[in-house]
């Protein structure tokens, strides 16, 4: 009863007969109502009552969900009983044989449990009612009479299509299982396939994430090089700026270099020719401080016996000078003697200045005393006057004498101090000659040795001129260097204004870029 | 309500195997409209009454029965067949293999 080769395709096909023939058994249900209404029958509600009873148990279980091949078997029994139910129904009408047909027609209904043994049940029950019906009661089952043949025709009909039926089950379990296992494989491979899905869209996934994560890490690195870049590129403006900054100051300090050793070369080119000419003028100076040199040196020896015999003269001078000097001496004393004498004189004057005086008081007490006297004083009174006049000039007299006596005194004072100036002048003069000696006899050496080097100045002035003569050669190259000097800093100047026109213009390559 | 689920396969396949004979042999025995019908009583009493209740007119009775009590009969209207179960009278399809012809005479 087992069907040894279930398959999930199979119990789900079966699970739907069940389902379909259960809800079916209610339409034999219905439909035999009909019958049973439109026949004279006695009782109406007997036939759908009696299949309501066959169909309650399986229609119960079915409802409950079951689909076991109990549950098969049992609807097949049940199916096995709707064809007799109608001919029941049917009895005594002209069609009620014709109802057999149903006995086929119910079993090809079972057949969509796809199982053998209930369509076996059902159609054995099916011939065992026959058999039974045939053996009770022949006019029903066979209208005319017993007969055996249209038995067996009946059972063979049932057995036969039971035979197809089976083997039409029987290949479609096959098929069905066939299909169970293509479908099982085909389920397989999809279940590869779903794996392989999975795992291609996990794999995708990972590709998307990881293509996700490499579009960030690019849009990352894609910054991060374009932040570089631009770094770069500005490293690089400022480097080109620097750049262009250094060159330009190189240019314009080589533009002024250029300018300057233009200018210097000019300046060395005027200097060289300038050079040419004082070099001739330094020869021709050399040529006649050479001659000069040895007029010199010609004069420094005839300076030589002047200062020889100037050298004699300053002795004599200072033989001279000494004699003087004893001579002021002498005159020194001499004079300090005449103060001596002034002095004395003077002395003398003040005595006669005060006997004088003396005089002059008497003659006044004589005049006046002469006036007391009257008129026999008045002859008294004129020699006290010529007395007093006496006196008066000797009083005039004496100061004359002191006035003199001064003036000596101031005359040997100066005489004295000029005599002593003269003596420390002669003092001087004769250290001044020796001096002067000294000096000449210096001069006589420096003579000697100006002469000599006189000399060696006009072999040097010769030389000199020898000198002047390569010096205009140097100079004479010295201006053809500065005019190829001037050329060079020309074409440098070319050169600057070249490399700065480069530099501002891959400099500006350098911004666009 | 009742889980049918816990009914076992035997017990299922018993109680169909019941139904299912009891359907298809009342579908023998049971009576057909224009065939003779037997009516069996199952008591004395119902034998009686059975008698008196087919001599009514509308009732053809075809002859007695194999067993005793019983009758043939050939309904000619719309039999109460209930009124006669109730009686204690089963109305059969006759079995004339078992019987052999009913007499209509």
């Amino acid at each position: 009863m087992v069907d040894p080769h279930p398959t999930i395709e199979l119990d789900r096909i079966r699970a739907r007969g069940v389902l379909m023939l259960a809800s079916c058994s209610w339409g034999w249900i219905i439909l035999l109502g009909a019958i049973a209404a439109t026949q004279h029958y006695a009782d109406v509600w007997l036939a759908p009552a009696l299949a309501a009873i066959v169909s309650l148990p399986t229609s119960i279980v079915v409802l409950s969900g079951r689909r076991d091949p109990a549950v098969r078997l049992a609807l097949a029994l049940s199916y096995a009983a709707y064809p007799a139910i109608a001919v029941l129904v049917l009895g005594g009408h002209a069609w009620q044989m014709d109802t057999h047909l149903y006995f086929l027609v119910a079993l090809a209904a079972i057949s969509l449990l796809y199982d053998v043994w209930a369509m076996r049940a059902a159609a054995g029950v099916m011939a065992i009612h026959h058999v039974l019906a045939w053996a009770i009661m022949p006019r029903l089952a066979f209208e005319g009479g017993t007969d055996l043949f249209r038995l067996m025709l009946h059972i063979g009909a049932v057995v036969v299509e039971l035979m197809f039926l089976t083997m039409l089950v029987r290949r479609s379990k096959l098929m069905i299982g066939e299909l169970a296992a293509a479908r099982a494989a085909s389920e397989a491979i999809a279940a590869d396939a779903q794996a392989n899905r999975t795992a291609a869209e996990a794999a995708l996934d990972s590709a998307a994430k990881a293509e996700q994560r490499a579009n960030g890490e690019r849009s990352r690195r894609e910054e991060a090089e374009e932040i570089s870049r631009r770094r770069e590129r500005e490293q690089l403006i400022a480097i080109a700026d620097a750049f262009e900054a250094g060159i330009t100051n190189l240019a314009q300090s080589l533009g002024g270099a250029a300018d300057a050793l233009s200018r210097s070369a000019e300046s060395l080119n005027g200097l060289a020719q300038e050079t040419d000419i004082r070099a001739d003028s330094v020869a021709d100076v050399a040529t006649q401080a050479s001659d000069a040199a040895r007029a010199v040196a010609d004069h420094v020896a005839a300076l030589s016996g002047v200062i020889a015999d100037m050298d004699d003269r300053t002795g004599q001078q200072a033989d001279h000078a000494r004699h003087a000097r004893i001579a002021s001496a002498t005159g020194q004393q001499t004079v300090l003697s005449l103060i001596d004498r002034a002095t004395q004189v003077e002395q003398f004057a003040r005595t006669i200045g005060d006997l004088s005086t003396s005089t002059n008081l008497i003659a006044i007490n004589a005049s006046i005393e002469a006036a007391q006297v009257g008129d026999a004083g008045k002859g008294f009174a004129i020699v006290a006057g010529e007395v007093k006049m006496l006196a008066q000039q000797a009083r005039g007299e004496s100061h004359k004498i002191e006035e003199l006596v001064a003036l000596i005194r101031a005359g040997a004072a100066e005489a004295e101090d000029a005599l002593k100036e003269a003596g420390i002048v002669l003092d001087g003069a004769s250290g001044t000659a020796d001096d002067l000696r000294d000096a000449m006899r210096s001069q006589r050496a420096d003579a000697e040795a100006a002469r000599s080097r006189s000399t060696d100045l006009a072999a040097t002035a010769d030389a000199l001129v020898e000198d002047t003569d390569a010096l205009t050669g140097w100079a004479e190259a010295t201006r053809r260097l500065s005019t190829e000097v001037r050329s060079a800093a020309t074409s440098l100047s070319g050169d600057v204004s070249a490399l700065l026109q480069s530099t501002r213009a891959f400099v500006a390559q350098l911004r666009a870029a | 309500m009742i889980d049918f689920r816990v009914f076992s396969s035997h017990l299922l396949l018993a109680g169909q195997s019941v139904l299912t004979a009891t359907v298809l042999a009342a579908a023998i025995v049971l009576p057909r409209v224009g065939d003779p019908v037997l009516m069996l009583p199952v008591t004395r009493q119902a034998a009686r009454d059975l008698s008196g209740r087919l001599f009514d007119g509308k009732t053809l009775v075809l002859g007695a029965g194999p067993v005793s009590g019983s009758l043939v009969i050939k309904p000619t209207g719309d039999p109460a067949w209930r009124a006669f179960i109730a009686m204690g009278v089963l109305p059969l399809a006759y079995p004339e293999s078992l019987c052999g012809e009913p007499d209509d005479g």
